[in-house]
């Protein structure tokens, strides 16, 4: 009879002590976040986008890195948490709720590929968070009338091929391309990038002789690339991304095939691109958003600071998402909170400037520099155009054959 | 008329792969009556370990693709041993559903989801034959698939040991009077099984990159193969994935790559209404 009130006594006595002690964990433990601040992003570091997506994580630690040499923001340390959205737009949407609801971060970047920053944008718009990514340009994005994204390329998908355009237009009338071919994924950005495409080939009386879209994810271009060839286009442009630019230059190998022009997106501005394919690479062009050879201030300390931190100098991508950054870095500076209208208010209304150029935003949250035209000679990504001027020299016609 | 050409060859050379990966599951269903819903998975584990033979090891891919298939062996008659045997058709559906699941798991951790590849330079050419180009990756992979089919069917048919499975699918208690210890049968059969889909994993990564859930992609259209070729049959199946192979080429040519994969399923739905034993409906 004892033994059990002792132990029933002795049972309450220990469920207090522990009771007493979460409760004292969770109401005398220092709030979260109180002397650091948190800037929340998912980026694709595997799957189909994984080889880009590093290149934005580069970026953003990049920027994490140089921010706090300089104090912080407001003060206080900044401190990212980064998450694999797996190149999928269902789980890049998940991830940023987590991010803004139980993370509670108090700054976004944005995450990469146009149709994962589409989804992703639904949500941050609905928190009312601003977000600035350098990873999906597609006008769809911006056509919603959202007023708390802001994107670092320096222009539009749709816009995408204006380089090749504006170094087609210089060429002499009897050299000029008649014939194209535009090949794409079915998805949001390659869509956008064919889009344009046809705009452009149609107001210079451009034949447009296919128009051909394949699975996203595919890993087999034979039968789309056959066709090509058998119609024997001047120009073939590929919306791709990285996987698919790779597989149309060693497809078009395996068919002994070239047409006089070959323009890829997304992949040939990569080092990897040249990394992968070697000599196959050469005399393929591409846009490119930014070269490390760009004039703007700042950009000869970003390209050392980051050789010196990662090893390798930044493409394009990197530059994009450490220029997100700097937008964020300015406006919370310049607004002294981080108040998410006041921030968004402030980007609008102001020129920025960063490593990819000054940038001034329209109503829609977008830029419009415009990209650069490159071609892969010899190991090196030329620049052909930029800014509308033809500015390098051209391997052209590609030879048909490849033996 | 060279575009037809080039389709239909195309076609061919995939469908010595699509036959290769599926000849393994034809085998399994066909003498033990299981669906090896984990065929495709482990067929990409043999991809990824003739991947790290090569890459880590510089072992030449195609002695790499001999190793990682006598350890699919191995792995095979150890699961058949003492996990598949034990359990009802049903319940070992159920457990190679899910062993498929798990071993994608394990791949994504130790391989990640980035695309990779088991990249030979020399095979990235082709050869021209009268204007139609034969890819040499592809021819590769088809000499393979038709060499290990071959074997398999001399084995079937002239060996004691390929006699003992054909009696085993034929009639399990007939077997078993004659002397055959059939469920040792089973076992082999089991192995043979996923190390025919090893062969067929490697060679897939030679042609083209890979990633741990590319295996899901792959056993939808190899349970249509079988079932199109007829469950038992092995040169049902071969000629059901070479069939397979062209139409997925000419609808991908000729209409758009975005409809190809729909062709396998058209089949499969067509072959379960009209033909359900398939094209060679008869066991082996």
């Amino acid at each position: 009879m004892r033994s059990a009130i002792t132990k029933s006594i002795a049972v309450v006595i220990i469920v207090i002590i522990i009771a007493a002690g979460l409760a004292a964990y969770y109401f005398l433990r220092p709030a979260p976040g109180k002397n650091v601040i948190k800037v929340g992003a998912a980026l694709s570091l595997t799957g189909e986008y994984g080889r880009t997506g590093e290149w934005y994580k580069l970026g953003y630690e990049y920027w994490v890195d140089e921010v706090n040499k300089k104090g912080g923001l407001l003060g206080k340390k900044v401190e990212l948490i980064l998450y694999d959205d797996q190149s999928d737009p269902t789980t890049a949407a998940n991830l940023y709720e987590k991010l803004i609801t139980v993370d509670k971060v108090d700054l976004l970047l944005g995450p990469y590929s146009s149709a994962i920053v589409f989804a992703v944008s639904s949500v941050t718009e609905k928190y009312r968070m601003v977000m600035v990514e350098g990873g999906g340009n597609a006008l769809k994005i911006f056509s919603r009338g959202y007023r708390y994204i802001f994107l670092t390329l320096p222009g539009l998908a749709e816009n995408i091929t204006k380089g090749l355009w504006d170094w087609i237009d210089s060429l002499p009338e009897d050299q000029k391309p008649k014939t194209l071919a535009i090949i794409n994924a079915n998805d949001l950005f390659p869509k956008a990038i064919a889009a344009g495409a046809k705009l452009y080939a149609k107001k210079r009386g451009i034949q447009i002789v296919l128009h051909e879209e394949y699975p996203k994810g595919t890993t087999d271009l034979t039968p789309v690339l056959t066709k090509v060839k058998e119609k024997n286009p001047d120009i073939l442009i590929g919306g791709t991304y990285f996987p698919d630019a790779v597989l149309v230059v060693k497809t078009l190998k395996q068919l002994n095939w070239r047409p006089k022009i070959v323009f890829l997106t997304v992949g040939p501005a990569m080092p990897e691109f040249w990394e992968t394919l070697g000599e196959d690479a050469n005399g393929i062009m591409g846009e490119s958003w930014w070269e490390p050879s760009a004039p703007w201030p700042g950009v000869k300390e970003f390209v050392e600071g980051f050789k010196a931190k990662f090893g390798k100098e930044p493409d394009y991508h990197a530059a994009c998402a450490y220029a997100a950054g700097q937008v964020l870095e300015a406006a919370v500076r310049a607004v002294g909170s981080l108040d998410q209208d006041k921030i968004a208010e402030w980007i609008r209304t102001h020129t920025i400037q960063t490593v990819v150029g000054p940038l001034k935003y329209t109503e829609a949250g977008y830029p419009t520099l415009g990209p650069l035209l490159i071609q892969w000679q010899n190991g090196k990504r030329v620049i052909i155009a930029a800014g509308g001027q033809v500015v390098g020299e051209a391997i052209y016609p590609l030879p048909s054959t490849w033996d | 008329m060279r575009l037809l050409a080039q389709a239909i060859v195309n076609g061919l050379l995939i469908g010595g792969v699509y036959a290769l990966m599926s000849l393994g599951l034809s085998l399994i269903f066909g003498v033990m009556n299981i669906a090896n819903a984990a065929q495709a998975a482990f067929a990409i584990l043999a991809a990824y370990i003739t991947y790290w033979l090569f890459t880590l090891y510089n072992i030449n891919p195609f002695i790499g693709m001999v190793i990682s298939s006598v350890l699919l062996f191995l792995i095979g008659t150890v699961l058949y041993k003492y996990v598949v045997r034990r359990v009802s058709e049903l319940m070992a559906f159920t457990l190679l559903y899910l062993m498929a699941m798990f071993l994608e798991s394990v791949m994504v951790f130790v391989w990640t989801n980035l695309y990779r590849g088991i990249r030979l330079p020399y095979l990235s050419t082709s050869i021209s034959v009268g204007g139609v180009f034969i890819f040499l990756d592809r021819l590769v992979g088809f000499t393979i698939a038709i060499t290990i089919t071959a074997i398999v069917a001399f084995m079937l048919k002239y060996t004691y040991f390929g006699k003992a499975i054909r009696a085993s699918i034929q009639n399990p208690i007939g077997a078993t009077l004659m002397g055959v210890n059939v469920e040792k049968i089973r076992m082999i059969s089991f192995g043979l099984g996923l190390a025919i889909s090893g062969f067929a994993g490697s060679v897939l990564g030679i042609i083209y990159p890979f990633y741990p859930t590319l295996a899901e992609l792959w056993i939808g259209l190899m349970f249509a193969i079988v079932v199109f070729g007829g469950i038992g049959s092995l040169t049902g199946t071969l000629i059901a994935a070479i069939v397979l192979g062209i139409a997925n080429s000419l609808v991908g040519t000729y209409v758009s790559s975005v409809w190809a994969p729909l062709v396998a399923f058209v089949v499969l739905i067509l072959t379960l209404w009209l033909r359900p034993t398939g094209i060679m409906g008869r066991k082996v």
